[in-house]
């Protein structure tokens, strides 16, 4: 694709999910967030190649950390998701054992008394 | 040339781009990248007009689409071609008349000269020799490649795709350090 495209000078514009897609064929690469152009730059400053995207720090360019930003925010939001999933999974595991504690206390009393009534 | 300026649009009222100004030149490749639902291929739709933006501009070669009707729209879209996540080819054809169809359309050309750039565009996605196979033969990459080079036949000078991966390689961190 990046082929035909150079040989044929065409203009390209290429919505992509995929990392490797944009840095393969974007020349330039445009970030949106918030409903807004959140940050712009070559392929070169914003998809470099063995980056570690977590990469925060502040000797990152401002693209860099604007990504990073993004990425670190959709971290959170699936943490916050998944300590939420496992309370209510706790919970539920909690609340059917402890329904079930007071049935099978109950049942050898019923037992016993069942005897000592009958010999009766 | 691609430019949009101020560009918004809203579904009922959902925002999902408010104030989105670019400048793409010609000859230039531009990669729109950013979370699932964050507005990337309403984006491309305002671009290519398949929508109405609520406000702004959005143009192609200096002219602006949003206002355009069917008719001028047509006009526009002649200058650029569209390749999205499933190859739109016709699969009762075979691959030469789904390269061919745009040129069979658009262009005046003998026969011969039709198959002698149909050989050639197929070889530079080196797809050669397959120009009598059905299209629905072709697995998705090699459908992928005939359809991006159907698009970008001729005097298309632009050319938009929608490109999207499994979820499991979605904006991760482990997708993005290669």
């Amino acid at each position: 694709m990046v082929r035909v495209r150079d040989q044929l000078k065409v203009t390209t514009v290429v919505v992509t999910h995929d990392m490797r897609t944009a840095r393969r064929v974007g020349q330039r690469v445009l970030m949106l967030h918030d409903k807004k152009i959140y940050a712009s730059g070559t392929r070169t400053n914003f998809l470099p190649r063995k980056t570690r995207w977590c990469d925060n720090s502040l000797t990152a360019s401002p693209i860099r950390r604007a990504y990073a930003l993004v990425m670190e925010k959709s971290r959170l939001e699936t943490k916050v998701g998944l300590f939420v999933v496992l309370g209510l999974a706790l919970l539920a595991t909690l609340l059917i054992l402890f329904s079930k504690a007071p049935a099978r206390s109950a049942a050898p009393t019923n037992c016993a008394c069942t005897p000592a009534t009958s010999a009766a | 040339m691609i430019e949009a300026r101020n560009l918004r649009k809203g579904f009922g009222t959902q925002p999902v781009l408010d104030g989105v100004s670019f400048r793409i030149e010609d000859g230039e490749s531009v990669a729109v990248i950013g979370r699932s639902g964050c507005g990337k291929s309403v984006l491309l739709k305002l671009l290519i007009g398949l929508l109405p933006p609520d406000a702004g501009e959005a143009l192609v070669d200096g002219e602006n689409i949003a206002p355009m009707n069917e008719r001028q729209l047509l006009r526009v879209r002649r200058k650029f071609g569209m390749v999205f996540q499933g190859s739109a080819l016709f699969d009762s054809m075979t691959v030469a008349e789904n390269v061919a169809f745009g040129l069979r359309r658009h262009e005046h050309l003998t026969e011969p000269e039709i198959a002698r750039r149909v050989a050639g565009a197929l070889e530079m996605v080196d797809l050669p020799g397959t120009e009598n196979k059905q299209s629905a033969e072709l697995s998705g990459g090699m459908r992928k490649r005939v359809d991006w080079r159907a698009q970008s036949f001729t005097n298309r000078r632009l050319c938009f795709m929608m490109n999207r991966r499994p979820v499991s390689t979605r904006l991760r961190p482990t997708a993005l350090t290669s």
